[in-house]
């Protein structure tokens, strides 16, 4: 498949802002919504053929499954239904996608209190 | 030459390809035209090489052996098969125990496809390919996968290349061989010009590299598209699990096996999927044999047997890890290779494609499709050219070489066995020692539009409103989920001048409606006051 993101580069969400800055970040809007969870979705830093998402900070209801946050993320992006798009939460396959976003969240928070998922389609071969 | 001595002579069919190679190697200088030829000349050398220097491989001799769903055992009793003694004398593993002879003859049984040299030009390119040295790869492995199913399918998983006194099956095993031969002919239907030629449908220009997940797309339409025109694809379907979930009500759709899910038929394979292989009587003439092993009454009229009980492959796209595989999922590869339905896992190492067959202890077993030979054609296709798509030698590697972009392949031939097979994975997909699930792949009841309604309706229930800080909001509104059986998508925008609409449109016009809504947003004031809550995305 040809590459369509070569050159585009983006710094991490963790480089960008320090421990202190995030755990605050998470403190108030934990505060403010205390019923959704913060995640952060970033690209791969070796994908190159998904697009990157306009968004990286989610805030998303507690009972909302992984299947239909996978939905919205894949709508997002505008990939046609037989691209591979894999959510992955610390180097893991996709999470089990009857789970709730709480159950997740509670299984692999971050220490700054953010959930970190990647998202990937495959590698290539040749 | 140096690596000839890497040759291993013992094994017939290698070194028959291989003296073809280095026959080609001293035309060379005369034959090269500009460096697209010369690279590819090279690339062709360099794999040659390297694949004959990996030959020669030792095994435990006690740890059990495993190849595609069987174990080969030391202690094991090969009381069923008499037949394989009188082979041995030829055999090359004389010395052997004899389930390792059992294991290589299995082995040597798989179908092992490879780059190939000098067939018809491929369309698509500027430059006219005629090799897929150093960029088919993982083409092969998927031809090899689909190869193994069709030989499961049509001859059995007993089925053994030395069984050459069957002419029947030779005839057949013959056939299914020249399906994937490169040629442009509609006996071919899996020829690499068939298969970059869908591959162009997927973004996929031949010369580029393939995905596990395309590599399945483009296998599941070629399959399609070969059905009208070989009879022997007509009962066999491919399902692709599409976030690697497998849904069980479409796999039953799929193999239109509805029938003996709401009522169990009498068991017509006992458990043992390979008890009876569908032999058409005729290969020539494939639509006498449908139904052969579905108990039912009609033989041979095809108006009484439609709709025709298909066989399923189920291909399952994962990516088990980021840059490499996660240890997590070790035992559960291992166990999904031990499985009665697998047909293997096109995978690879980094860059490199392979097709992974089965196991000992830590190591993989693979087919390696990196070892060029010239392409054979249709018309003077001899019998005894089937040698040279089988491999005699045996390779493995470490699993934790294994790319963790890979496909499972999991071959069911009718409903008990797909029953088998999702009560068995079932038990074997989620990684031990984790406190939650993050399996291999799912299996679910349901179809994929049930679950595709549900969340609709179930996002519909999510109240999108505003909240002070100015953004949008979604909140659960606690109605009864409103089922509407249409292909309808929700996206929720974070758009604040709207904020009291649901936004349901349909597919179609997803993605011109968000560029618009993005588009027409009013550029924001005060961008530094804005608070840092405004950067989330509300879902």
């Amino acid at each position: 498949m040809a590459p369509i993101d070569k050159t585009r580069d983006r710094k991490l969400f963790r480089e960008t802002k320090s421990l202190a800055t995030r755990r605050e970040e998470v403190m108030a809007i934990r505060e403010k919504f205390p019923t959704k969870i913060p995640i952060i979705v970033e690209r791969y830093k070796k994908e190159r053929y998904l697009p990157f998402l306009d968004k990286t900070k989610y805030l998303v209801p507690q009972e909302m499954t992984m299947s239909q946050f996978a939905t919205i993320i894949r709508n997002r992006m505008s990939v046609g239904s037989s691209q591979a798009v894999y959510l992955t939460v610390d180097k893991r396959h996709m999470p089990g996608m009857a789970l709730t976003m709480a159950e997740i969240y509670n299984d692999n928070l971050d220490e700054d209190g953010f959930l970190y998922m990647t998202y990937a389609s495959q590698e290539m071969f040749g | 030459m140096a690596f000839k001595s890497a040759l291993d002579d013992l094994f017939k069919g290698k070194s028959l390809s291989f003296n073809g190679a280095s026959a080609s190697s001293d035309t060379t200088a005369a034959k090269v035209e500009n460096g697209e030829n010369m690279k590819s000349k090279i690339l062709e050398t360099w794999n040659n090489i390297r694949y004959d220097m990996k030959s020669g491989t030792s095994l435990k001799k006690d740890s059990p052996l495993w190849l595609l769903g069987k174990c080969y055992h030391t202690k094991q009793v090969f009381s069923t098969d008499t037949s394989h003694n009188a082979d041995d004398s030829s055999d090359h593993s004389n010395g052997h125990p004899l389930h390792l002879k059992m294991f290589l003859k299995d082995l040597g049984s798989k179908p092992w496809f490879t780059y190939r040299k000098g067939f018809a030009p491929l369309n698509g390119t500027g430059m006219k390919l005629t090799s897929d040295t150093g960029w088919g790869c993982m083409l092969r492995t998927a031809q090899m996968m689909v190869a193994q199913s069709l030989i499961t399918h049509l001859l059995g998983r007993e089925w053994r290349l030395s069984d050459q006194h069957i002419l029947e099956q030779t005839h057949l095993h013959r056939s299914i061989i020249t399906w994937f031969l490169d040629e442009k002919n509609v006996r071919c239907p899996f020829s690499i010009h068939q298969l970059t030629e869908i591959g162009l449908t997927y973004r996929c220009s031949p010369g580029n590299w393939y995905g596990p997940n395309t590599a399945a797309y483009i296998m599941q339409d070629a399959l399609e598209c070969g059905r009208g025109n070989i009879r022997e694809l007509d009962n066999i379907a491919i399902y692709i699990a599409q976030d690697s979930t497998v849904y069980i009500d479409d796999v039953t759709e799929m193999g239109q096996w509805e029938g003996d899910a709401n009522l169990k038929t009498p068991s017509s394979s006992n458990g043992n999927s390979d008890a009876r292989p569908r032999i058409p009587s005729n290969s020539k003439s494939g639509q006498q044999e449908c139904n052969i092993n579905t108990n039912n009454e009609s033989k041979n009229d095809t108006a009484e047997c439609s709709p025709i009980k298909k066989s399923v492959l189920i291909l399952i796209p994962v990516r088990l890890g980021e840059a490499t595989l996660n240890p997590i999922y070790i035992p559960c590869i291992n166990a999904m290779l031990t499985l009665d339905q697998c047909v293997g896992i096109m995978g690879g190492k980094p860059k490199h494609s392979l097709y992974f067959v089965g196991f000992q202890d830590e190591y993989l077993f693979y087919l390696d499709p990196h070892y060029c030979q010239p392409a054979d054609k249709l018309a003077d296709f001899k019998n005894n050219f089937v040698r040279n798509y089988h491999c005699q030698s045996l390779r493995k590697t470490h699993i934790s070489n294994m790319d963790p972009s890979c496909c499972l392949g999991f071959y069911c031939r009718d409903y008990e066995d797909f029953q088998s097979f999702v009560t068995e994975a079932n038990k074997l997909l989620a990684p031990p020692n984790q406190r939650m699930s993050y399996p291999l792949c799912l299996i679910m009841k349901g179809s994929a539009l049930d679950h595709r309604i549900r969340r609709k309706s179930e996002l519909e229930s999510y109240n999108i409103g505003p909240t002070t800080s100015g953004f949008t909001e979604i909140q659960f509104n606690g109605e009864s989920p409103k089922v509407e059986p249409t292909d309808e998508i929700i996206a929720l925008s974070e758009d604040d001048r709207k904020p009291d609409e649901k936004f349901s449109f349909s597919f179609a016009s997803t993605k011109s409606l968000i560029t618009n809504m993005y588009k027409s947003k009013s550029p924001r004031l005060n961008r530094k006051n804005q608070t840092m809550e405004e950067e989330f995305e509300m879902l």
